[in-house]
């Protein structure tokens, strides 16, 4: 080989760093305004969510709604779009989302809208629900869908050991106890093979912190995750994981799968969200929920999404009209719906749910979403690193971690 | 004056044939790169107009210890990861350079790796360094050794990553196999009238003919080790071991909102890339022959 082409050729290679980008094409409609709604919703999902746009196109006279489906990267092709100038008109968004979205005003501030809105009285809304969809007390989009974490139990494991069912009641303290009680070795190997929880980076550590009246960053954007408090909750964690054991360790939980476990029938208790379907899949046990456990104060860890206007579409008010056509729909179709009204429906929606509804509810009403930031990205990367993930490994004490992590978002917060 | 335009024209005639190429190199190259330059000086966060905020970008970067890790974290892999490749891929082509029956299947079936995507490579990967049902740990029961959490263990994350790499040598392979045939016979034997052994033959004469291929795949290495992103993006790798550069790129720039900052780490790459390919280069000299230079 000739020296000058093997120098072109490795040449060639170290300047290509090509950028692409895509590009999308606007309709526009004589009569209706047409509006673009970007959902992660694919397969069944979206043929139920077209089902309600169809629906609602056939009725209004001034929009007619096209569902654009993304399933995979989602947030990266919407910010693409974006920063194209070609935003879909109406974006899902997870909560914690939020505030960077709007204080970069890619989305509309609907304060005053939604406060004239007779439809969809904001009122209706689960206050911490709401709350999820506001930024500096702004309002940028209606909540349409919220999971506030419950526990889950194996009512056939609770019988064989003859303990008690979980209750409202329970502390962490008495969780502990039992879940000592439940785990075991079944058929005598020498390794435990039933488990009384499961935890591996999921419930978020938060539902610890906030039941012992600790946070990560307070309502006032203070970093508070060093407090005596949290520390309290991050040790109970701690215990869980590293003292007591009565959870799989990440190695099998890697292997085995998380919520397979528990549908194995191998954890006693589990945290999901309100609106798994373990009721309805599992068949060789008998499925019991209750709500999570508390310490000093009550409180779960609520996951909401939001759907919220673009703020370059052309017309706002039919934009609103049809974001809370939209919304009112969505409360007839999702399990958990984040309005009171609607709650007592959920049998309605998710026949399975029925026994569950008593617990949904309790959870929604103590149920939060995180203190959301603009940073909210960056916050949870340095929790999971530098907290979460340490003391599974059972790297760091609870002091140690909270202290690295309090020592960071600091530093992160501050820039 | 006719005659002279005519004359022009021809002279420049091919240039109009190549137009297509030249434009999309400016506009589709050239255009983002020099407007990366400027990206790299912004606070861009992809949805608001960049603000121009001068090198702090860069003074951030050098100050942030997640930047030091990914880089440290990529520089292992890649002191490791390339010369095991190069002798891997060497020995590979060197097995396969043999004149045997079915030599042309062992050839593909090398080479299969090359050809298949990076994502599915990676879920190939997740299951074989799976720790309890894993290929790798399965074998390891065999002979009596207990695995290790393959990437669930911080300490086994980077030795995972250049198992993977090498799996994947036998794509070098071709490159060699090409320089190994190019070796002209008569070399070989005027050697063995002189009693040479193969050992010998290959240092003396093999090796020798065969490093601008290793020059090439050593540049190539280099660049691909500090590219690295696909199977670490979808793998990833406990205690941040599996961060490498790319994927503390792509975070920045996709999941924190700092396109601006993660165009500096671009950057910041590529001067490291270039000055060690540079470096490379300048070395090339004392341990590259090139038939066609010496005479």
């Amino acid at each position: 080989m000739k020296k000058s082409s093997i120098v072109i050729l490795a040449l060639v290679v170290v300047f290509l760093f090509v950028l692409t980008g895509c590009n999308t094409t606007k309709k526009i409609s004589n009569e209706k305004v047409v509006l673009k709604l970007a959902t992660w919703a694919g397969a069944e999902e979206l043929k139920e969510l077209q089902g309600i746009v169809d629906g609602l196109n056939t009725k209004s006279e001034d929009y007619q709604i096209e569902v654009m489906s993304i399933p995979s990267d989602y947030y990266i092709k919407i910010q693409t779009m974006i920063a194209g100038n070609t935003a879909p008109d109406f974006m899902w968004l997870s909560q914690e989302k939020i505030p960077a979205f709007a204080s970069m005003g890619a989305i509309l501030d609907i304060t005053d809208m939604a406060q004239k809105n007779k439809d969809l009285n904001i009122k209706g809304f689960y206050k911490a629900t709401l709350q999820t969809a506001k930024y500096n007390e702004k309002l940028y989009g209606y909540p349409w869908i919220s999971q506030p974490v419950i526990m889950y139990y194996n009512k056939n494991i609770f019988d064989g050991a003859e303990i008690p069912y979980p209750t409202m009641d329970m502390t962490w303290t008495e969780f502990i106890e039992v879940g000592k009680k439940l785990t075991k070795d079944i058929n005598g190997d020498g390794k435990n093979d039933q488990y009384g929880f499961i935890v591996n980076g999921w419930p978020p550590v938060h539902i610890w912190l906030w039941t012992y009246g600790g946070d990560v960053i307070n309502s006032e954007g203070k970093v508070v995750i060093d407090s005596k408090e949290s520390v309290e909750g991050i040790k109970v964690l701690y215990d869980i994981i590293n003292t007591y054991k009565i959870t799989p360790n990440s190695a099998q939980i890697e292997t085995q799968g998380f919520g397979e476990q528990f549908k194995t029938g191998k954890i006693a208790m589990f945290m999901g969200g309100a609106g798994d379907d373990f009721e309805k899949t599992i068949k060789d046990f008998e499925v019991g929920t209750s709500t999570i456990p508390y310490a000093s104060q009550r409180a779960t860890f609520n996951w909401i999404a939001s759907t919220v206007i673009s703020s370059k579409t052309k017309n706002k008010e039919v934009a609103f009209k049809a974001l809370s056509d939209l919304t009112k729909e969505f409360f007839n179709w999702k399990v958990v719906p984040p309005v009171k009204s609607k709650v007592d429906d959920i049998a309605k929606i998710r026949p399975d749910k029925e026994a569950a509804i008593s617990i949904i509810k309790k959870s929604m009403e103590f149920g939060r979403g995180f203190n959301n930031n603009v940073k909210q990205a960056e916050i949870d990367t340095i929790i999971w690193e530098n907290l979460y993930d340490k003391i599974l490994r059972g790297e760091l004490s609870p002091e140690e971690a909270a202290k690295n992590t309090a020592t960071k978002l600091r530093k992160l917060l501050e820039k | 004056m006719r005659l002279i335009s005519v004359k022009n024209f021809k002279k420049y005639e091919g240039y109009l044939f190549i137009m297509p190429w030249i434009l999309g190199m400016l506009f589709f190259t050239i255009g983002p790169i020099i407007f990366a330059i400027y990206i790299g000086l912004t606070d861009w966060n992809v949805l608001t107009k960049p603000n121009y905020i001068g090198f702090k970008n860069y003074i951030d970067i050098f100050q942030d210890e997640n930047f030091w890790n990914s880089l440290m974290v990529t520089v292992k892999f890649a002191v490791f990861a390339i010369p095991l490749g190069i002798v891997t891929s060497l020995t590979i082509a060197i097995l396969m350079n043999k004149d045997l029956k079915l030599i042309k299947i062992f050839r593909t079936i090398y080479y299969l790796p090359a050809v298949v995507s990076g994502v599915a490579v990676a879920l190939l990967w997740r299951w074989v360094l799976d720790p309890e049902f894993g290929l790798v740990n399965l074998l390891l029961g065999q002979i009596g050794i207990q695995g290790p959490g393959w990437l669930s263990d911080p300490n086994w994350v980077l030795p995972s990553y250049i198992m993977m790499a090498l799996w994947g040598a036998g794509g070098g392979m071709i490159t060699y196999l090409v320089g190994l045939r190019e070796v002209p016979k008569t070399l070989y034997e005027a050697a063995e009238i002189d009693g040479a052994g193969a050992i010998t033959k290959f240092i003396k004469i093999t090796l020798p003919l065969l490093t601008p291929i290793l020059f090439y795949n050593l540049v190539m290495g280099i660049i691909g080790s500090f590219r690295k992103f696909t199977d670490a993006y979808i793998l990833g790798g406990a205690g941040n071991q599996g961060k490498f550069y790319l994927v503390y790129l792509y975070e920045n720039a996709f999941k924190f909102f700092k396109m601006g900052y993660a165009t500096a780490l671009a950057w910041i790459l590529f001067v490291i890339i270039f000055l060690i390919t540079l470096l490379v280069f300048k070395s090339s000299s004392f341990w590259v022959y090139y038939e066609s230079s010496e005479n």
